[in-house]
């Protein structure tokens, strides 16, 4: 490759990804799906409301139910998030330069998944207005939290998630937002771009400085993931009920949470890439690498789901109940659904063409979406509506307003997903180009 | 103006609760003045009166001073002696009165909810003419009227309508209108009576008991009397004094039953063979009735046992039975050398029944009719015909509580004092007699029962003076003095004692049917023949009994003791019958006898006998106010009045329809745990735990002091007053039956309800669940601000003010034991039940968790005052505990060995519920004994 044809790709590529913004390619597309989003956000203000003004009433919430929806969906989507950590920052560790199209928006991913998952918790509250009580702060009373709960460690846990998550994804973006600076011919976008972008220059100084900034805090990062995800298990762990109190739930947790980030990044890369015309930059290879990750996730996962039965049952009497109960009880269709929607389709992706066809990806990463939030409802519920004393059973089951807040939170998540893709560069794009050049090297 | 038809048209526009007037003047002061009577119960200006004693005397008497006054309620004319705790004018609780030997400091789950129906913002509060608001002074006129004209004619032609009257003094003024007017008549309606005075039961003496059919721990006026008796005979058996032998044949599940030895289901129509067969086994006379193997199993076994203890032991027959088979039940009990029965019970031999009162009505007969305390628009059965012909009468008044469904009927209503605001006499189980004296002013434009009586008579004295007439005594009299402040009035040096006493017994059992009452069997309604069809059993309802308790929430949602159901009465089956029926829980079903029909929902109930069903009075209320109205249907629909507690010959259909029922429990089984335990007999110890590994450090302990609880099983009958108790105690709220059938009920202390062995022959079993006060409480771990911690005695505390709400503690508890204010259940509490919560525990809001405490506010109290006193702390007892009548509840001190707690834990039964989940739970369990039978 000569050097010339090496700089128009650049171009190209910079051209591609940096235009986006001020030159949307699919207006009305987006409209239309930002629309839906917003639908789900009004449906989440007004459940928020509804709440706020009513209380936890309007919830099927119960004793012994104590956690319904929230719980299970708050865990849903902090597991949703660390594919984007894993995809980004430990590909980044591990040089598997193939990421380079990806990190970006599965970034942005657990960005707005993380968010989503951090404020379900507070709205979740009997009294929300005292969330802050969680944080250890110098409070006249002398009283601090207590330090034992897996609640407190959860709330620092989600909240050092969010905030490395977010200078990671930003520090990511820094020279993107420099070219896209430089590229605007809008004053408005200058200053918009240019604020954020810090002064980049792109001296070799800056490369060395960024590099090390971003190697040090994807390494932070991807430590985060298991011990976020596996603090995010004592949940349910650490309470002396039948079918939580597991020892193997911290990794089968963090198994369970990349398995369903990759479905959903492998989603959001279709949706990316048909949306935004951005069929070169996102590749057959990129969706064959998220399809084997999906496929050994889940494989490990479902490991998860055999050792737990076995110890249950091996366990027996109150343990063995539960289980019992998952397969044949009121809530079997949780069971047996998270079964058949996380294990079955995935077994498609053994075949490299059903991992490269995007219609086929989407799907599967659809079916693992619905399974893994089956799984989370059938961990909560099943274990809590009949525990130890037969006396407490009682059935639950979510309201209106138990799926409205839940579809509201996706809503926010796509309103907020939509907005990044519109507004900000959305690849990579110095990365790629650094692929390219290396590739061109070799 | 006030006719001004723009004028009439505004106000109405502004004030259209005012449309129901006749819009004068006049009325519309009177409606002014009632406003202000109800705006000013908001106030805490509430008084106590004057002239009541203080059981307890504070020398300081400031603002917040608890004062206790001796007082009582009745139900169904028995007096339920009590001790009215009041603070700053107001009553906060009901206790049972210690000193009284009909009480013992126990109540029954009506006497702590009595307290509720005091505050009750349906009560009747003005006169009611026509249904519209009238005066006093009005009606005094009307009495004035109606006294002279039946001066004129003796009395002709006046019929008063009462409940069943105990009450000495009403007693005495009923007497003296009699003998003023010879010619009025007396009926008395007891829709709960049965066709002979119920028999109290000396049963701390009696070693071997038969319950053919009998209830007698069952709720209702004798059962805490009898519960007491009862448990101190079953805690002789269990220090090896003697046996404790129960036998039950019954159709129904009953509380006795559930803790009998051995119980036998036995078809309504089986009672009168098994009465004879046991006769035969006690070898009077070759019955002729053949019986099945568990029949006989049964009969052979109780024969034994009641030769096995002559002198202590009885045969026991239920009141609804005929008064022939009394008096072979008192033939073989004078066999047996049974001790006689302590004391006497409501009847009243000299008046006649509601069956006489209805033809004299449709006849023209009755000219006036007086209803004092009774609501026979409701209670009297189908085939009375009373409604249709009271509504023949020319002047028809009634006087209650409530504008209750006769009310409609009555030209007059006439509001009625609640006993805990009036001056009365009432007479408890153990026959003596107990002065009733107000807790509190009344709040409403209402007079008491004996001045409504002295109204008619011309007499306008107080209720006080009545009853000091009665009495013979004045206010300075030290007699009455101290019959004020113990409760307890002994009859025999007060003169005066107005009325007739109960029939008096000659020792033994000579069980004496009243004169009134028809001699052998009575005809049964046509086409009801034994043996076709199914039986309907009928009873009272555990919770709102015979419907009068309907207005009172406490009570409504009152989990029944066999179905945890709240706010709604079920046709009731066997297993077996829903099977055959196809049946299932909530569906509605149709049930048919002759040419009444009921339509209610199916509950299945092991323990009822086969081809029976069971049906409970009291709901179905067209005038129960607003907590009463549209629950549950109407029972007394399928009540005649020749056979009130049973029909032959009914059909059962099922219906397309469900019915939402809303039950505390949806599972009864232990699901092969052992929850409840069982030993054989006493002495034998439930097999030691394990010691397990914790991670938890260790407790500290300090002051000596460790509180614990201890619950014997063993005793536990079921019957609810704890959590009643529970209720009054801790301002716990009432949520409503959508929020029950959600699983937000709010009670603190649950009865968890199993049943054990074949399902035709199910052992019931009752387990009283407060917090555990784990030492390992999970429930700490779980907290994320500290809102649930360990004190140094021991007690998990819930800090409600730090709580944000998580819920995590509940869902770590093993136990199911704490409750989350969902909503905010207190917020639309009308100001009266207000004015009913202890001020000594907070009132939860919304988004916090709460959960027993051990009534900490018990537990500060006396540390403050011992300390105050510089003594060492004496005994604390929890509300649940000082109601329960059968002392299985225990409270104090586990770190002192002396303690009556500490005692119980180191019984062999004593074992912790669910160890499995290691949590060092400060509240255990006896384990229940299955045979009163020593070794």
């Amino acid at each position: 490759m000569s050097d010339r044809t090496r700089d128009s790709n650049y171009h190209r590529i910079t051209g591609e990804v940096v235009s986006i913004p001020p030159k949307f390619p699919a207006p009305i597309t987006w409209a239309i799906l930002f629309g839906f989003s917003m639908i789900g956000v009004g449906l989440l203000i007004l459940s928020v409301i509804m709440v706020f003004t009513r209380g936890v009433e309007i919830w099927g919430n119960n004793i012994p139910v104590a956690w319904g929806f929230p719980i299970a969906n708050y865990i849903w989507w902090i597991a949703i998030g660390h594919a984007g950590t894993l995809i980004s920052a430990m590909l980044l560790m591990m040089n598997e330069n193939w990421r380079n199209t990806t990190n970006r928006f599965a970034e942005a991913m657990t960005l707005f998944a993380v968010t989503c998952g951090g404020l379900y918790p507070i709205v979740h509250l009997g009294r929300p207005w005292f969330f802050y009580w969680m944080a250890p702060y110098f409070s006249t009373m002398t009283v601090w939290p207590q330090f034992r709960s897996p609640l407190t460690w959860d709330f620092f846990a989600v909240l050092t998630y969010l905030t490395v998550s977010l200078i990671f994804w930003y520090i990511g973006l820094v020279p993107d937002l420099a070219a896209a600076r430089d590229r605007a011919t809008k004053r408005r976008w200058q200053v918009f771009f240019g604020l954020f972008a810090l002064g980049w220059r792109g001296s070799g100084t800056h490369w060395l400085r960024w590099r090390q900034a971003y190697v040090i805090t994807a390494a932070i990062a991807v430590p985060l993931v298991v011990s976020v995800h596996s603090e995010i298990s004592m949940l349910f762990a650490a309470g002396p009920i039948p079918g939580w109190t597991s020892t193997i739930f911290p990794p089968y947790f963090v198994l369970g949470a990349a398995f369903s980030g990759f479905a959903v990044v492998t989603m959001l890369a279709v949706v990316v890439r048909s949306l935004l015309r951005l069929k070169d930059l996102v590749t057959e290879r990129h969706l064959d690498m998220l399809g084997r990750l999906t496929l050994a996730c889940g494989l490990m996962t479902a490991f998860g789901y055999v050792a737990e039965t076995y110890t249950s049952l091996y366990a027996g009497s109150y343990e063995a109940q539960t289980v019992m109960d998952r397969f044949t009880g009121p809530y079997w269709w949780s069971f047996w659904g998270a079964v058949v929607f996380n294990f079955v389709p995935i077994q498609l992706l053994w075949w490299r063409k059903i991992r490269v066809a995007p219609v086929f990806t989407f799907l599967i990463g659809l079916s693992v979406a619905v399974g893994m939030w089956m799984e989370r409802y059938m961990l909560l519920v099943t274990s809590l509506y009949r525990d130890w004393l037969e006396s407490s059973v009682n059935a639950f089951q979510g309201t209106f307003w138990d799926w409205a807040l839940f579809i509201g939170f996706i809503g926010l998540f796509c309103a907020g997903f939509l907005l990044f893709v519109r507004f900000l560069p959305v690849i990579a794009q110095f990365e790629v180009k650094e692929q390219v050049a290396e590739e061109g090297h070799a | 103006m006030i006719d001004q038809p723009d004028f009439r048209a505004k106000v109405l526009e502004r004030f259209p609760a005012l449309a129901r007037f006749d819009l004068r003047r006049r009325d519309v002061l009177k409606c002014l003045a009632a406003t202000m009577a109800i705006a000013g119960l908001d106030g805490c200006e509430r008084r106590a009166d004057e002239t009541a004693m203080p059981f307890v005397v504070n020398p300081d008497g400031g603002p917040g001073v608890e004062r206790h006054y001796a007082s009582a309620v009745e139900l169904d004319g028995v007096g339920q002696p009590l001790i009215g705790v009041c603070r700053d004018g107001r009553p906060v609780k009901l206790e049972g009165n210690p000193g009284h030997p009909a009480s013992g400091g126990a109540t029954d789950a009506f006497t702590q909810a009595a307290l509720l129906g005091l505050y009750d913002p349906d009560r009747s509060q003005t006169p009611l003419r026509g249904g519209q608001a009238a005066t006093w002074g009005e009606f005094e006129g009307v009495a004035f009227e109606l006294a002279r004209a039946l001066d004129g004619s003796a009395g002709a032609g006046f019929h008063l309508l009462t409940g069943p009257v105990g009450s000495p003094t009403l007693l005495r003024q009923i007497a003296e209108l009699r003998a003023r007017w010879p010619a009025m008549r007396w009926h008395v309606h007891a829709p709960l009576a049965g066709s002979v005075p119920p028999p109290i039961l000396p049963l701390d003496k009696l070693e071997c008991v038969v319950a053919l059919d009998a209830d007698p721990l069952g709720p209702g006026p004798l059962q805490t009397i009898h519960a007491r008796g009862w448990s101190a005979r079953r805690r002789g058996y269990q220090a090896g004094q003697g046996d404790a032998l129960l036998f039950v044949a019954e159709p129904i599940p009953t509380l006795t039953g559930a803790v009998a030895g051995e119980r036998l289901t036995a078809r309504h129509g089986r009672i009168g063979p098994l009465l004879a067969g046991l006769e035969t086994e006690l070898g009077s006379r070759p019955s002729g009735e053949t019986f099945d193997t568990h029949e006989l199993g049964w009969l052979q076994s109780a024969a034994a046992a009641l030769l096995a203890h002559k002198g202590s032991a009885v045969v026991a027959l239920g009141a609804h039975h005929p008064p022939a088979w009394h008096t072979r039940v008192a033939a073989i009990n004078a066999r047996l050398g049974a001790p006689a029965p302590p004391a006497y019970s409501a009847a009243n031999p000299d008046a006649e029944g509601i069956d006489n009162l209805a033809p004299a009505m449709r006849s023209g007969e009755a000219r006036s009719v007086l209803v004092l305390d009774s609501n026979p628009a409701y209670t009297a059965p189908f085939d009375s015909g009373f409604a249709a012909s009271f509504r023949k009468v020319p002047l028809r008044i009634h006087a209650g509580l409530h504008a209750d469904e006769t009310a409609e009927l009555s030209h007059w209503h006439l509001p009625l004092a609640h006993l805990l605001e009036s001056w009365s006499d009432v007479r408890p189980a153990d026959g003596s007699a107990a002065i009733v004296q107000p807790l509190v002013r009344p709040f409403y434009d209402v007079r008491t029962r004996h001045e409504v009586l002295a109204l008619l008579a011309g007499d306008n004295s107080g209720a006080r003076a009545i009853v000091q007439k009665s009495w013979n005594a004045s206010d300075v009299d030290p007699r009455w003095q101290s019959a004020l402040l113990s409760g307890s009035i002994k009859p025999s040096p007060l003169a005066g004692e107005g009325g007739e006493r109960g029939p008096p017994r000659s020792g033994g059992f000579a069980a004496d049917p009243s004169p009134s009452a028809p001699a052998g069997l009575p005809p049964l309604p046509q086409g009801e023949r034994a043996g076709a069809g199914l039986d309907v059993i009928i009873r009272p309802d555990p919770s709102v009994h015979d419907g009068q308790f309907s207005h009172n929430p406490w009570l409504q949602e009152l989990p029944k003791p066999f179905t945890k159901l709240t706010w709604d009465n079920t046709i009731q089956v066997a297993p077996e019958l829903a099977a055959r029926l196809k049946l299932h829980n909530e569906q509605l079903a149709e049930l048919t006898v002759g040419q009444q029909k009921v339509v209610g929902p199916i509950w299945i109930v092991p323990g009822i006998a086969p081809e029976t069903v069971l049906i409970h009075l009291g709901y179905g209320r067209s005038a129960g106010g607003r907590v009463g109205n549209g629950v549950g249907f109407d029972a007394y629909a399928l009540r005649s009045a020749l056979s009130p507690w049973h029909r032959a010959g009914a059909t059962l259909r099922g219906l397309g329809g469900d019915y939402e029922l809303a039950s505390t429990q949806t599972h009864t089984t232990m699901a092969g745990h052992d929850f409840v335990r069982f030993v054989q007999q006493a002495g034998e110890a439930v097999p030691a735990e394990p010691p397990r590994a914790t991670m938890y450090p260790p407790q500290r302990k300090t002051h000596g002091l460790a509180w614990g609880m201890a619950i014997d099983l063993d005793v536990c009958i079921g019957c609810n007053a704890c959590v009643s108790a529970c209720v009054a105690e801790n301002n716990i709220p009432t949520v409503g039956k959508e929020e029950v059938r959600k699983g937000r009920e709010m009670h603190w202390l649950r009865i968890d309800g199993y049943e054990t062995g074949e399902p035709e022959k199910p052992q019931h079993a009752f387990q009283p669940v407060p917090c555990m006060h784990c030492e390992n409480a999970p429930c700490e771990m779980g907290c994320p601000v500290n809102a649930t911690v360990h004190s140094p005695d021991g007690l998990n505390l819930q800090v409600y003010n730090r709580c944000i709400g998580t819920r995590t503690c509940s869902a770590f508890c093993p136990y199911k034991v704490r409750r989350f204010n969902w909503a905010d259940y207190n917020g639309d509490d009308p100001p009266e039940w207000r004015a009913a919560h202890n001020p000594e525990v907070t009132v939860r809001e919304r988004g916090v968790m709460e959960k027993c405490t051990y009534c900490i506010q018990r537990i500060e109290r006396e540390k403050i005052e011992a300390d105050a006193a510089g003594r060492p702390m004496g005994e604390v007892k929890t509300a649940c505990q000082q109601a329960c009548p059968t002392n299985a509840i225990v409270f104090g001190n586990i770190a002192d060995p002396g303690s009556e707690v500490a005692r119980r834990k180191a019984d062999a039964r004593d074992y912790p519920l669910i160890p499995e989940a290691n949590t060092r739970p400060r509240t255990t369990y006896g384990a229940r004994i299955r045979r009163g039978r020593k070794a």
